[in-house]
């Protein structure tokens, strides 16, 4: 009788033990995370992976592709992304916060420590001196991370939107730039179906000619049209921003209903 | 109190607008940032070569610097609060249906337009920031800006081999150094 009434709690206790020592574990893995990444973004990734899911074993590897995947498309530094993502798995709204917490912390006292230090030291001409070189390097660091960000940009290629002088070779294109929209979309199709179609409408005519050019050099004109925006400073940037991503839905639509009406005029 | 709120509304629109991390939020905070005078376009291109050699996020330690820079402790807690918030809030949300928001047609057309979108707009932050480090004083061709020339390239190639960021600002710190010091004797310095 008091074994039974003691079993029921002591099994609760060991529960909440192990709960508790979860959430701290977590706590201490991102703050161990965030204190020795440099430099931040991508360069946590390998990180987390070692320690979120060789280590700990609390997400899969292939929850980490996903992970890296939704940071890429959320708002927000993908450290942040990725801890409040794994915090959520192991131990949901309070596990996201404390590694979220454990993420951040390192860096906010590591920069309110060096603030102060770096407003007084900034007055020697040595230091004056090494920030002038420092400056010129940040810049072709960020140049560096402009190639590699415009390089991972989805884009056509310009070369294969105007290269239509070979109707066949040019419907085949034609297919792969709807097709893989329709595709990615969910709209899966048959391969041979699909090849049939676009050999039709490249046939018929130039039916979709116009919808190709304009869809195919989207990326380039919003490229530029942000570039401008800032520039000018006509516009402030989260509305740009807004603007290239309302843009980009219509392309969406206009690309997937290309796509059907494509079909449709094939299966004809 | 006020200055509070307004560090807290400014970093969390700039946590809200950056898509891709890292260098992607850099147009956001110098829209805001050097707009309003918390911060000076150099200052700004100074504390990115702090923040690669520090520990975390540049989002993170930015905030931090530019919070306590304005109202000590209490407005650097706010500025990091309001920088994590968006990015923590849409995680909650997303992680409760990730695998509908990874097929959404919808997520996959903004993004589409997000991305080159932010391509341009870091290209013209890149553009402002070049006029301040190559011709701080107007379009004046001078030592200084052939020697920030030489350091530009040569960091430049040497990161698209990829050597790591921090060594890139260190070589760059020491370069400095022994171009201005040589200016220096050679009597060229403005």
């Amino acid at each position: 009788m008091f074994q039974q009434a003691g079993r029921p709690v002591g099994a609760a206790c060991a529960v909440y033990g192990i709960k508790m020592n979860k959430k701290l574990d977590l706590f201490l893995t991102f703050l161990k995370i965030g204190a020795f990444t440099f430099g931040g973004g991508y360069a946590m990734v390998p990180l987390i992976k070692h320690e979120a899911a060789d280590k700990k074993g609390w997400i899969s590897e292939n929850d980490m592709l996903d992970i890296v995947a939704i940071a890429e498309s959320t708002p927000g530094p993908i450290a942040v992304n990725s801890a409040t993502f794994v915090g959520h798995r192991v131990a949901g709204v309070t596990g996201s916060a404390l590694a979220t917490l454990g993420v951040v912390l390192p860096s906010f006292v590591v920069i309110a420590l060096l603030g102060y230090a770096l407003d007084r030291v900034s007055a020697y001409k040595a230091v004056r001196y090494a920030f002038f070189g420092v400056r010129a390097g940040v810049l072709a660091l960020i140049a560096k991370a402009l190639v590699s960000m415009y390089k991972k940009c989805p884009k056509t290629g310009l070369k294969r939107v105007f290269a239509r002088k070979n109707e066949k070779a040019a419907g085949e294109r034609e297919n792969a730039f709807f097709g893989e929209n329709a595709e990615s979309a969910g709209a899966g199709r048959a391969e041979t179906a699909n090849s049939d179609a676009a050999d039709k409408t490249s046939g018929t005519g130039t039916g979709r000619g116009a919808l190709w050019y304009v869809l195919g050099c989207l990326p380039y004109l919003l490229m530029l049209f942000s570039f401008l925006m800032m520039v000018l400073g006509a516009v402030s940037s989260p509305l740009t921003l807004l603007a290239c991503a309302i843009v980009g839905i219509l392309s969406q639509c206009l690309a997937c209903k290309g796509a059907v009406r494509g079909q449709k005029r094939g299966a004809r | 109190m006020k200055i509070y709120l307004e560090l807290f509304l400014m970093f969390f629109k700039i946590g809200l607008f950056t898509f891709g991390g890292g260098y992607a939020m850099l147009p956001l905070i110098e829209e805001e940032v050097t707009a309003r005078g918390f911060m000076s376009l150099e200052e700004l291109v100074s504390f990115i070569a702090v923040s690669e050699s520090t520990p975390g996020p540049f989002a993170v330690n930015i905030a931090t610097y530019v919070g306590s820079h304005v109202s000590g402790l209490a407005g650097a807690a706010c500025a990091t609060l309001g920088v994590v918030l968006p990015s923590f809030i849409v995680i909650l949300i997303v992680a409760r249906a990730y695998e509908r928001f990874r097929r959404s047609r919808l997520v996959e057309g903004a993004l589409s337009g997000l991305r080159p979108g932010v391509v341009g707009l870091l290209a013209a932050a890149a553009l402002s920031i070049a006029k301040n480090v190559f011709f701080p004083n107007g379009f004046v061709f001078s030592a200084k800006t052939a020697a920030a020339l030489a350091i530009f390239a040569l960091i430049l190639y040497l990161a698209l081999k990829k050597t790591h960021p921090i060594k890139l600002i260190c070589l760059s710190a020491a370069l400095g150094l022994i171009f201005m010091y040589a200016l220096e004797a050679l009597g060229c310095t403005a």
